[in-house]
């Protein structure tokens, strides 16, 4: 019996969310595609309606990104390049949820 | 007061350093998507001197300078801000809806944002003044 079955349980949580409601898939440095949560909300970063932005987010296990940081890049879909902006922090569970912006 | 937006916007889209880019004001429907962009609004107004029948209305115009974030942004902003500032500082827009306006003066600059939406960008304001007559004395 494990000493952290509440651990497992969140691994396994985590690993079935992705299968199930990834809408996307991303590769990172060339790597294998996985699976990931794609969110997209439109934003006002300096408010008053001054720009009209899109706010994306990803959501997967850390693991499948290990080592990627601030500036680093997902290609999502094979088709774009994002860049990650913000804290690369996983959750407890090591869920990742990156802020990305697509690459100029 | 807010008059004073089609000329701020048309002095800004003749400016050769913000070529390309997309100049707008706050009280206009338009795509605020695009960028580069310079967005022109009136942020507020102070009133300088108040008297019996007159006061001195001082508002305030904010320039939002909007790029994407890139190894380059920084040095697109610069440029973009000098040109602005030497346009429209001591500038003087003179009669504007038949009432004479002081000359603008950069009174600060905003802490640069740089934005989890693949944005950056830095805000001057501006000020100007002129003199409102009432009729009631």
């Amino acid at each position: 019996m494990t000493l952290a079955p509440f651990a497992a349980l969140e691994s396994r949580l985590n690993s079935a969310v992705q299968r199930r409601l990834a809408n996307a898939t991303a590769t990172h440095q060339g790597g294998e595609h996985f699976g990931v949560l794609l969110s997209r909300e439109g934003q006002q970063p300096w408010g008053g309606d001054t720009v009209d932005a899109a706010q994306v987010t990803l959501g997967m296990p850390a693991a499948q990104v290990a080592g990627i940081a601030e500036g680093g890049e997902l290609v999502i879909n094979g088709t774009t390049t994002y860049v990650v902006t913000g804290p690369v922090q996983p959750d407890e569970t090591g869920w990742l949820t990156l802020a990305v912006y697509p690459k100029a | 007061m807010l008059a004073l937006a089609t000329p701020l916007k048309t002095r800004l889209q003749a400016l050769p350093q913000l070529t390309g880019w997309a100049v707008r004001v706050g009280t206009e429907l338009a795509d605020r998507r695009p960028v580069p962009a310079a967005d022109v609004r009136c942020s507020g107004a102070s009133v300088a001197d108040s008297r019996t029948g007159a006061a001195m209305v001082a508002p305030e115009w904010t320039v939002t300078l909007v790029v994407r974030r890139s190894d380059t942004a920084a040095d697109e902003l610069d440029a973009a801000f000098a040109a602005v500032f030497a346009s429209l500082h001591a500038w003087q827009p003179g009669q504007v809806a038949g009432r004479g306006w002081e000359p603008l003066t950069l009174q600060r600059v905003t802490e640069p944002l740089f934005a989890d939406e693949g944005l950056a960008g830095c805000e001057l304001v501006f000020s100007t003044s002129a003199r409102y007559l009432s009729g009631n004395t």
